[in-house]
């Protein structure tokens, strides 16, 4: 019998794409993560849920190298993708999707115009994510969740072992965060990719993670959803309207 | 009414510095206004005071001088900004204008040096001299190769750093490499239109060009040429005798003229 596909076993069969071990990070006197131990299995979509100012996005940015800490994390990855809050982009820049893309990966100065095999290299990453006639379209005038797709073709087209997504719902509707899940969860099965996201939203999260991160400062619980997405957790670490945090 | 041609050769050399400032002016310019550094360049565009003052006073060419301190400021706000509380403009306002300060304590002490500096102050692109149209095509050329060769993560980083940063596009280094750029070019730039101008001739192009562009691969190509139409128009308008105004403030608003029709245009 044929050997199981990589994103077939089980996420616990292989090393941890990430291990954290005691992790802490400061902003200026307070502190934000204290002794945080987890780990992100390989080949799985893992959530890291919290509270507000629960340290969710600063894990993030130690995990990417943006934040100094103190622990170890260690990293069982070559390449990684990243696709951060859209909040944080400049989308006034004079920039169009083709071209983004492109600067991603490409050194000729993109004013000497793109390259015949850019240009098909960005349709192709656009149409991965049912995005191929943004090509053209300035940055500045896409929807949320059109510019989502496009962030998410610019971080698969780095052909990443990890894909990191920092709240990937944020500003979109509820189906603009469905499409976008699902384009994910499709790559990730294709490519064997391992996931890691922030969301808030944690009907998402139950849709479509494999391991949850319950954070509040600490790692307050870990596992797959059905032992961490349940009322009595989610009530103590965001109150009574936990469904929504 | 009579028209003030090319047939003088102060206006021809001054027509090659003005060809060869455009490119420099526009491609350093984009990155500047994209990254939002303009108050950095203003800055390093006042330190070129202190550096002319430094260098007529140690007895070197003010623009070796104008180079070395330029950079040195430019480092100094960096790592400064990086290890303060306060926001990098506050770092930059604060450091600048100490390093301003120190110029004009300097010139202030010394008579002859004041006239002297007043040249820089102002600039003059009618009196560039054969030695100062080849630094300047050397420094182009230089400039023009490394913003081309960085081009493509420059944008990037503008784009969000983070991003760049953790896809292994561009960091800190590239600001770096940019403020030496920067610096490079501002000292040469104030030889032309002046200490007060210089960040003008920089942005405007730089900025029309972005209000037009909704294309990163056009940007700098708009640049270029408001750059190219506001200094040729410029520098002939200057020369009429019916208008003689100064050169340099003419350059620059005719880069405004053009900033202004645009903003207008893509309403």
């Amino acid at each position: 019998m044929a050997a199981p596909l990589p994103f077939l076993e089980a996420p616990w069969a292989r090393p941890p794409t990430v291990d954290l071990h005691e992790v802490g990070a400061m902003r200026g006197e307070v502190t934000v993560l204290h002794d945080v131990t987890a780990r992100i299995p390989h080949g799985a979509c893992t959530a890291i849920i919290g509270p507000n100012g629960a340290g969710k996005t600063t894990l993030l940015r130690c995990l990417l190298g943006l934040l100094p800490h103190t622990g170890t994390i260690t990293r069982r990855f070559e390449r990684l993708g990243y696709v951060p809050q859209r909040l944080t982009l400049d989308r006034s820049l004079p920039l169009t999707a083709e071209e983004a893309l492109t600067i991603a990966v490409s050194d000729r100065p993109v004013f000497f115009g793109l390259s015949k095999a850019a240009r098909e290299r960005a349709r192709a990453l656009l149409a991965e994510v049912c995005a191929d006639h943004l090509a053209q379209r300035p940055l500045g005038g896409l929807s949320g969740g059109e510019l989502q797709r496009v962030m998410l073709a610019q971080a698969l087209g780095r052909e990443p072992d990890l894909l990191v997504l920092d709240e990937p719902g944020t500003g979109l509707d509820t189906h603009g965060h469905r499409l976008c899940c699902d384009i994910t969860a499709d790559a990730r099965k294709r490519r064997g990719i391992t996931q890691v996201m922030v969301s808030h939203d944690l009907d998402i999260v139950a849709a479509h993670a494999d391991h949850v991160i319950l954070l509040d400062r600490t790692v307050l619980r870990q596992g797959p959803p059905s032992t961490v997405l349940v009322s009595e957790v989610l009530d103590r670490a965001f109150g009574r309207h936990g469904a929504h945090a | 009414m009579e028209f003030l041609g090319l047939d003088h050769g102060f206006l021809q050399r001054a027509l090659l510095a003005v060809i060869l400032l455009a490119p420099l002016c526009a491609l350093v310019g984009v990155p500047v206004v994209n990254l939002r550094l303009a108050y950095l360049t203003d800055a390093i565009g006042h330190t070129a005071l202190a550096g002319v003052a430094v260098g007529l006073l140690i007895g070197i060419d003010p623009r070796l001088s104008t180079v070395v301190l330029s950079l040195l400021l430019g480092v100094i706000i960096l790592a400064v900004a990086r290890r303060s509380r306060l926001s990098t403009d506050t770092v930059i306002g604060i450091l600048a204008s100490t390093v301003v300060a120190g110029g004009l304590a300097l010139l202030s002490r010394e008579r002859g040096l004041a006239r002297e500096a007043q040249r820089f102050l102002v600039g003059d692109v009618l009196t560039v001299t054969p030695l100062d149209l080849g630094l300047l095509a050397a420094v182009a050329a230089l400039t023009l190769g490394i913003l081309g060769w960085r081009w493509n993560r420059l944008l990037a980083l503008a784009f969000d750093p983070d991003l760049a940063q953790v896809h292994g596009r561009a960091g800190r280094a590239d600001r770096l490499l940019l403020g030496v750029v920067l610096a490079l070019s501002t000292a040469l730039i104030v030889r032309s239109v002046g200490v007060l101008l210089a960040t003008a001739l920089v942005v405007i192009p730089a900025a029309t060009a972005r209000t037009l562009s909704s294309r990163a691969a056009l940007q700098p190509w708009l640049a270029l040429g408001a750059a190219l139409v506001a200094g040729i128009s410029g520098l002939l308008l200057s020369a009429q005798p019916t208008i003689a105004t100064a050169s340099g403030p003419t350059i620059v608003l005719m880069a405004a003229l053009l900033f202004g029709l645009a903003t207008v245009l893509r309403r």
